[in-house]
C-alpha cells in the first residue's frame, strides 16, 4: 500500500555541483537535508526564488544527475531509466529536435519509451486529441509558434502515459491565453489520475491548481503547506525572506 | 565493463595499426629545407597540417608555371636581346628559382613525376641547366630508390636523367634516343615534344619532326599547341619551297 | 539495438535538414567551382588540380560538419537541455550516444557520397581517367570522418566549453595528419622522442595510414595492409565510443 501512496519521496538528500576548471574544482551545494514526499494523485507545487534547488531536486527524480547523500525513490523504486520511463517530463523551455516534426519526435520518444507501432499510433491519436495538435503535427518543430512547441513539449510527456508527470516552471513564456491552457490541460490530467509536481515561480497560478505546496530556500524544504486560497503568497514570502 | 570493452579494443587497434605499418613503407620529406628556402611558405605547412600535401604541390607547381611564365626584371640575362614581352624559351629572363621551386613542389608530394619531369627539362633544355635538372631528378629518383618499392616507379625521371646527362656530355642532339621514349608516354609534358620537334627540325629530319609536332596539335596548353602548329607550318612552306626549287 | 538504430534514423533525419548541412553542401560546391577556375591557370595539372582541391574540400567540409554535429550531440544539447527528451526515456545512456553516432557518421557517408558523386561527374565531364583508389580515397576519407567523430564526442563530453571542443577537436585533427609527418626525423630523435612519438601513434587517430586521397597513386601501401588499416580505423573508433560511452554514463545533465 505504501508503493501506491507516494509517487516521489526524497530522504535527507544531499547534492553538491562540481565544476572543473583546468586546475581547481569549485563547489556549490544545491541540495542539502532535503526531504520530500509526494502522495500519489496530487498536484504538488515546489516554490522558491531562483538558485534555491527546484530543478536540482527534478533533475535527481529523473536520473538526470545522481545524489551525493540520502535516498529517493520514484514510484516506489529508486531512479533508474526502467522506472523513469512511467514518469513524463516537461522542461522549463521548449528546448526540441527544431529539424524534426512533432510527429517525428512522437515516433521516435515512443520507441525509446518500449511502445510499439499500434501502441505509438493509439498514443499520438490520443495526445493530438487531447492537445488539438492538429496539422501542427507533421511540420517542423522549429517553425512552430512558441505556444504550439510548449504542447509539443506537453505532448512527448504523455506519449508514454505516464503516471507521475513533472512540469518544470510549465507556463514560462506562455500568453494569459496560453497559461490558462495550460492550466486546464494540468487539471485534466490530474482528474485522469496523473500525479503531478510542478516547480513555478507564479504563485497564483499555482494556487489556483496545486493541493499542496512545498516552499525551498536554499536547498531545504522550509515548509510545506496544504494550499489554500489566498493564503500562499504569503506563506511563501514568509518563507523565503 | 565499457572501460573493459574500451581497452580491448584499444589493443586491438594498436595492433592493427602495427600490422599496417608493417606494409606502409612510405616516409614523406620536410615541408622546409635549406635547399629551397627562398621560395618556401608556411601556406604549404597548413596544408599538410590538415593532410592536403597534394594540394599543396598543386598550388606551388602552378605557381612554379606562372613564375615560368612572368618576367621578373631583377632575372633579365644580361645582353638579352629577346622582346621584353617574351618569358620562358627566350632566354630572356634566368629564372633563377626555377630549381628551388621544384624542388619544393617535389618535396610535398613524392609522386608527383609530371612536376620534376617538366621542371627538369625546362632547366636543362631552356634553361640550360643541366647539372640543376640533375640534381632535381636525382633528389627524386634517390627518394624512390630508398623507399625500395616493389614496383618500378619514376621511371620517365630515369629517362629524363639518361637524356640530360647525354645532352650535358654529348649536347643536345644525341638525347632523341632517350627523348623518343619520353614522348610515347601520355603524360609528357608537351614542352619536350616541342624541344624533340625542334631538333629533329635543326638537324633538317622533318619526318620525324612532323611526326612529334604532331602530338602537340591537340595540346591542352595553347601556347604548345600554337608553336607547334606555328612550327609545321614553316616545315611546310620549307618542303614545298624545297620541291619548287627542284 | 532497435533504440541504437531509431535514434540513428532520426539523427539523420536531423543533420540533412539542418542548416549547416547544406551550408557545408554549398560550401563543397563552391569550392568545386573555385577549382575549376583555379585549376585554368595550368591546363596540364587541370584535371589533377580539380581532383585534389575538389576531393580536400570533400574532407575537409565533412570533418567540419562531423565536428558541428558531434560538438552538438555531446555538447550543445546537454547545455540546452534536449538530452533530456531521449534521456527520460528507459534507454541505456550508451545506446542513445552510439545512436546519435551511427547517425552522425551516416550523416558524414551521404555528404560525402553525395559530394564525391558530383565531382566524379565533373572530372568526367573534363575526360579524367579513375581507378580504384580514387573510389577508395573517398572511403578511406570516411574512416577519417568516423574517428574524428568518435574523438570530438569523447572530448565534448569532458568539456567545459563548447569552443573548447572545437580547439581540442581540431588540434587532434593536425595531430594526427602531423604524426607521420615526423617520421623522417625518427633517426634523428632520442629513443625518449621516438617512444613519445609511437604512444602518441597509438592514442591519437594516426591518419597518415588513411590519408589515401593525399596519395592517390596508392604506392605508399602494398594491398595487404589496406584491410589492416581498416579495422585499425574501427577498433580506435570502438575504443574511444566506449570509453565516451563509460564517461556518457556517469555524465550529470
Amino acid at each position: 500500500m505504501e508503493k501506491i501512496e507516494k509517487a516521489l519521496e526524497f530522504r535527507d538528500v544531499g547534492k553538491i555541483y562540481r565544476r572543473n576548471h583546468f586546475f581547481k574544482t569549485t563547489e556549490t551545494e544545491a541540495l542539502k537535508g532535503f526531504s520530500l514526499d509526494i502522495n500519489r494523485g496530487e498536484i504538488f507545487c515546489l516554490l522558491g526564488l531562483n538558485g534555491a534547488g527546484k530543478t536540482t531536486a527534478v533533475k535527481l527524480a529523473l536520473n538526470l544527475i545522481f545524489p551525493d547523500s540520502g535516498d529517493i525513490k520514484v514510484l516506489g523504486e529508486k531512479p533508474s531509466p526502467e522506472v523513469v520511463s512511467r514518469v513524463g517530463y516537461v522542461s522549463e523551455s521548449p528546448y526540441l529536435f527544431p529539424y524534426l516534426t512533432a510527429r517525428e519526435l512522437f515516433n521516435l520518444l515512443g520507441i525509446l519509451s518500449g511502445l510499439n507501432s499500434s501502441r505509438r499510433a493509439e498514443a499520438m491519436d490520443r495526445i493530438c486529441d487531447f492537445l488539438s495538435l492538429g496539422d501542427f503535427i507533421d511540420k517542423k518543430i522549429g517553425e512552430c509558434s512558441k505556444g504550439m512547441q510548449q504542447r509539443v513539449l506537453l505532448a512527448q510527456a504523455l506519449i508514454h502515459d505516464p503516471e507521475l508527470l513533472i512540469l518544470d516552471e510549465p507556463y514560462s513564456g506562455l500568453d494569459p491565453v496560453g497559461i490558462s491552457q495550460m492550466r486546464q490541460y494540468i487539471e485534466k490530467l490530474n482528474a485522469e489520475g496523473k500525479t503531478i509536481l510542478m516547480t513555478s515561480h507564479l504563485i497564483a497560478e499555482s494556487e489556483k491548481i496545486a493541493a499542496r505546496a512545498g516552499i525551498l530556500k536554499a536547498g531545504r524544504i522550509a515548509k510545506v503547506i496544504p494550499v489554500l486560497p489566498g493564503l500562499l503568497e504569503k506563506e511563501f514570502l514568509e518563507a523565503v525572506l | 565493463m565499457k572501460l573493459a570493452l574500451s581497452a580491448v579494443f584499444f589493443i586491438a587497434s594498436v595492433l592493427m595499426q602495427a600490422q599496417a605499418g608493417k606494409h606502409f613503407t612510405f616516409r614523406n620529406t620536410p615541408v622546409f629545407s635549406k635547399d629551397f628556402s627562398e621560395v618556401a611558405r608556411y601556406s604549404d605547412f597548413w596544408l599538410v597540417l590538415f593532410g592536403h600535401r597534394r594540394i599543396a604541390a598543386d598550388i606551388v607547381f602552378i605557381q612554379t608555371l606562372q613564375y615560368y611564365g612572368s618576367i621578373h626584371e631583377d632575372e633579365i640575362s644580361a645582353g638579352a636581346k629577346a622582346e621584353r614581352r617574351e618569358g620562358f624559351g627566350t632566354g630572356l629572363v634566368r629564372y633563377d628559382k626555377l630549381f628551388s621551386y621544384a624542388l619544393r613542389t617535389a618535396r610535398l608530394d613524392r609522386n608527383f613525376e609530371y612536376a620534376v619531369t617538366f621542371t627538369a627539362a625546362a632547366l636543362a633544355w631552356v634553361q640550360k641547366r643541366e647539372n640543376e635538372a640533375i640534381a632535381l631528378l636525382t633528389d627524386a629518383i634517390d627518394y624512390w630508390d630508398g623507399q625500395k618499392m616493389t614496383v618500378p616507379v619514376f621511371y620517365q625521371s630515369s629517362l629524363y636523367l639518361s637524356a640530360i646527362a647525354v645532352t650535358k656530355e654529348k649536347g643536345i642532339a644525341e638525347a632523341t634516343e632517350y627523348m623518343e621514349k619520353a614522348v610515347t608516354y601520355p603524360d609528357c609534358p608537351d614542352m619536350v615534344k616541342n624541344i624533340l620537334g625542334e631538333i629533329y627540325f635543326r638537324a633538317k629530319d622533318y619526318k620525324n619532326a612532323v611526326r612529334v609536332l604532331e602530338m602537340n596539335l591537340d595540346s591542352r596548353e595553347p601556347n604548345y599547341r600554337r608553336k607547334a602548329i606555328e612550327k609545321l607550318e614553316k616545315i611546310h612552306e620549307l618542303l614545298i619551297s624545297g620541291q619548287q626549287r627542284s | 539495438m532497435k533504440a541504437v538504430y531509431n535514434v540513428a534514423k532520426y539523427t539523420l533525419l536531423e543533420n540533412a535538414r539542418s542548416k549547416s548541412f547544406s551550408l557545408s553542401v554549398v560550401f563543397i560546391a563552391l569550392v568545386f567551382v573555385s577549382a575549376f577556375i583555379f585549376a585554368k591557370l595550368s591546363e596540364v595539372v587541370e584535371i589533377r588540380a580539380i581532383q585534389d582541391i575538389g576531393m580536400g574540400a570533400v574532407q575537409f567540409f565533412s570533418f567540419l560538419t562531423a565536428l558541428f554535429f558531434a560538438v552538438k550531440v555531446a555538447f550543445v544539447e546537454g547545455q540546452n537541455k534536449t538530452i533530456y527528451l531521449p534521456l527520460t526515456r528507459p534507454v541505456k545512456r550508451s545506446e542513445y550516444i552510439f545512436g546519435r553516432y551511427l547517425g552522425i557518421i551516416l550523416s558524414a557517408a551521404l555528404e560525402i557520397a553525395a559530394m564525391g558523386m558530383l565531382l566524379t561527374i565533373l572530372l568526367y565531364l573534363k575526360q579524367a581517367e579513375f581507378d580504384g583508389f580514387y573510389f577508395l580515397s573517398y572511403f578511406f576519407i570516411f574512416l577519417k570522418i568516423m574517428m574524428i567523430t568518435a574523438v570530438t564526442i569523447l572530448i565534448s563530453l569532458a568539456s567545459t566549453s563548447q569552443a573548447s571542443a572545437f580547439i581540442f577537436s581540431f588540434l587532434v585533427w593536425i595531430t594526427g595528419h602531423s604524426l607521420g609527418e615526423v617520421e623522417f626525423l625518427l633517426d634523428e630523435m632520442s629513443p625518449a622522442m621516438v617512444t613519445m612519438v609511437r604512444i602518441f601513434k597509438w592514442i591519437f587517430p594516426n591518419y597518415t595510414l588513411l590519408n589515401l586521397a593525399d596519395y592517390t597513386a596508392g604506392r605508399f601501401m602494398a594491398a595487404a595492409g589496406y584491410l589492416p588499416a581498416v579495422l585499425y580505423a574501427v577498433f580506435y573508433v570502438f575504443a574511444v565510443m566506449w570509453l565516451a560511452a563509460a564517461v556518457f554514463e556517469k555524465k550529470e545533465f
